[in-house]
């Protein structure tokens, strides 16, 4: 069975060290309450996000030791849970964003990707220890597919009556 | 889907991690196909009957609900 869309196994470890390396030196920075040159403290944490993201995304997107269609369909699975997670994050923080709740902020951007990846991880190595009957299910229950239709529509009714009473349409 | 594989296993006295490492899979995947948590693939379910030398049928079987 072929995976070549993925990187080697190797690849893992190499993720997992840059991401930590990261991680490591963005609790730095921040407990030392890092000051630098005028205009490069920002540029050294948006860049030290780049290195955790990247990190991450090597450590995501790596073979397992023994890869087989087991481990592929749970990854497949918990990949597509934190798009959706990712998309869903990144769409309400610019609708927020936009209707002036809050000051767009890059850093949040940053967040919610780690956050989503970090979770990913999480969950996927959960779920090759657990092994749960439920991710392997072919045909979602009536419940589960309701569930992305149900929350649009929550989101346009939400929408609609703000702006009604914003813009007293 | 119902499957007898944990009595094919038996019958050839092989363990779980060998017959993983036999089939280039991992352990757990021998344990949730026998638990009748997973579904192997077509390839997967041929490498198994080749292995223990039987038919994909008799190792795996299809349940009334299934149909």
């Amino acid at each position: 069975m072929e995976f070549s869309s993925l990187n080697r196994h190797s690849y893992r470890w190499v993720g997992l060290i840059i991401s930590l390396t990261g991680i490591a030196i963005f609790s730095m920075l921040l407990v030392l309450d890092f000051r630098y040159v005028e205009n490069w403290e920002e540029k050294i944490f948006i860049i030290n996000h780049y290195i955790i993201i990247l990190g991450l995304v090597l450590l995501s997107y790596s073979l397992e030791k023994t890869e087989d269609e087991r481990i592929r369909t749970i990854r497949f699975r918990m990949l597509r849970f934190s798009q959706l997670l990712t998309i869903s994050g990144l769409i309400g923080y610019a609708a927020i964003t936009i209707l002036d709740r809050v000051e767009f902020n890059l850093y949040i951007i940053f967040y919610i990707i780690e956050a989503a990846l970090i979770l990913y991880q999480f969950l996927f190595r959960l779920f090759l220890r657990t092994n749960p009957a439920w991710i392997f299910r072919e045909t979602p229950t009536r419940k589960a597919k309701s569930i992305i239709p149900v929350v649009c529509l929550i989101f346009l009714i939400g929408w609609l009556i703000y702006a009604i009473i914003e813009f007293k349409i | 889907m119902q499957n007898s594989l944990k009595v094919e296993r038996a019958r050839n006295n092989i363990s779980q991690a060998e017959l993983a490492s036999r089939l280039n899979v991992s352990r757990l995947t021998i344990h949730s196909i026998e638990a009748g948590k997973f579904n192997p693939s077509v390839q997967l379910a041929l490498k198994l009957a080749r292995y223990f030398n039987v038919t994909v049928e008799d190792l795996f079987m299809l349940e009334d609900e299934d149909l």
